[in-house]
């Protein structure tokens, strides 16, 4: 269950940072890719970042946290970290619904 | 214009009788093909010369607006300047205006200190004085100089900032719909510190400022300031607007009755490209309907709405009758939003059963 739930965020984080935040095509980006490799990796998208965590769990990141981060994968530890475990369920049975509706 | 009574059903309401706006001459060009300018949407801000202020370019527009002659000077009952960039630490620069634009010494007058969210505010001021009476013809202007404020090493506000002005009159009329209104307000002090000059009012004097306190400091992003210049933290400011504007807009909603699709136009402050771009996201507000008007001069505070709907009008996007969602914020922390039911066509002006003045 806990690996399905960290699935599931995890595939929409790197998809939303990839096409919302840094302007890469999804399949590019990895969790172990360093973010000051990417060009659109700026102090904007530290901002857009702010609004990846809260589209994504209502999780209100500060802008210092975000830029202490330096791979993919931190910023995804970070928003993972916040999400209380029963966001985390609620996430799983939107998602469902979600899934089902499309 | 001729003037009538009451009739039965009708009542004196408050309207937006006409805008215009000044921004100055000079740009200040945002480097092409820089990927975060092409984020924000800002090609070019407007900047006032070195000795123009606010209240100059508050004039400026008021000429343009007074020049019309939509109303007589004499008969302008308050002048309101929304503004941050006060001409003086006292007296209030809306009192060197009045006269200076030459109203009526019977003309109320009186600045407003609130940034992206003042013109909302002042247009609940002004429905305020028409609608109890108080006055038939407001004048309020806007007008702020954040380029004096912001160090030209900080590109966190130095690529966001535009100078400018604008004037709206707002009259009284009989009628039986509400042209301005109703309004959502809100607060939370405790941002305060999130966009900020820290130094040069009475907490921290520039007179009492230690060398230490003036000097230029270099943040994790490279950007320079000191404790004189302009602070905004970004994330901060974002993380607000996100938390906090939903549920004034869903309030205004409630309390209206009314649905998304019931707007013609969502006219926000004109923050940024990116900002709105995902205000209107979360909003789930169609593209068409939230106006992006901010590339050639910049943000430009309170002036922002009000030359919005300037130009919308001069493009001929503003029709009669068109529903439009107000909203403003920022700094403070302070937003606001309303309804405005935009008329054109020329109304007859009402005689209020009480003198003014």
């Amino acid at each position: 269950m806990n690996n399905h739930v960290g699935l599931s965020i995890e595939q929409e984080f790197l998809q939303r940072l990839a096409l919302d935040v840094v302007f890469v095509p999804y399949n590019t980006l990895k969790l172990s890719t360093e973010l000051e490799q990417l060009e659109d990796w700026d102090s904007l998208a530290v901002v857009a970042t702010v609004g990846l965590a809260d589209t994504l769990s209502g999780v209100r990141l500060s802008g210092e946290s975000i830029a202490a981060c330096r791979q993919v994968g931190d910023l995804l530890s970070l928003i993972l970290e916040r999400i209380e475990p029963e966001r985390e369920a609620r996430y799983v049975i939107e998602a469902a619904g979600h899934r089902r509706s499309g | 214009m001729p003037v009538k009574a009451l009739e039965s059903a009708e009542t004196c309401k408050a309207y937006i009788q006409a805008i215009e706006y000044y921004l100055p001459v000079a740009r200040e060009e945002n480097v092409a093909g820089d990927r975060l300018n092409g984020k924000l949407g800002i090609t070019s801000r407007a900047i006032a010369a070195e000795g123009e202020t606010a209240g100059d370019m508050a004039f400026a527009a008021a000429q343009r607006l007074l020049d019309q002659e939509l109303v007589a000077r004499s008969d302008i009952d308050f002048l309101l300047l929304c503004t941050q960039s006060a001409d003086y630490v006292l007296p209030s620069t809306a009192c060197v205006l009045q006269h200076r634009l030459g109203l009526a010494a019977s003309c109320g007058a009186l600045d407003v200190n609130q940034g992206c969210s003042g013109y909302v505010y002042c247009l609940s001021l002004a429905k305020g004085l028409i609608e109890a009476g108080m006055a038939r013809h407001v004048l309020l202007l806007t007008g702020d100089t954040y380029s004096k404020y912001t160090h030209s090493l900080d590109r966190s506000v130095r690529l966001l900032f535009g100078d400018g002005a604008s004037a709206t009159l707002i009259s009284a009329a009989a009628t039986i719909h509400e042209p301005i209104g109703p309004f959502v307000f809100g607060t939370d002090g405790s941002g305060a510190s999130q966009l900020i000059v820290p130094a040069g009012g009475a907490r921290l004097p520039l007179t009492t400022c230690t060398d230490e306190e003036l000097a230029e400091r270099e943040d994790t992003y490279g950007n320079v300031r000191t404790a004189a210049h302009l602070y905004m933290d970004g994330p901060g400011i974002f993380s607000f607007t996100l938390n906090e504007l939903p549920n004034a807009f869903h309030k205004l909603l409630d309390l209206t009755g009314r649905t998304r699709d019931d707007y013609d136009w969502f006219v926000f402050h004109q923050a940024n490209r990116f900002m709105l771009e995902q205000l209107r996201r979360k909003l789930e507000i169609a593209e068409e309907r939230l106006p992006v008007l901010m590339a050639d001069y910049g943000n430009t505070v309170s002036s922002s709405i009000p030359i919005a709907l300037r130009r919308m009008q001069e493009d001929g996007s503003l029709q009669d009758g068109q529903l439009l969602m107000l909203m403003g914020f920022g700094v403070g922390l302070s937003w606001a939003a309303c309804n405005v039911q935009w008329r054109e066509t020329k109304t007859e002006q009402l005689t209020l059963s009480m003198e003014v003045g």
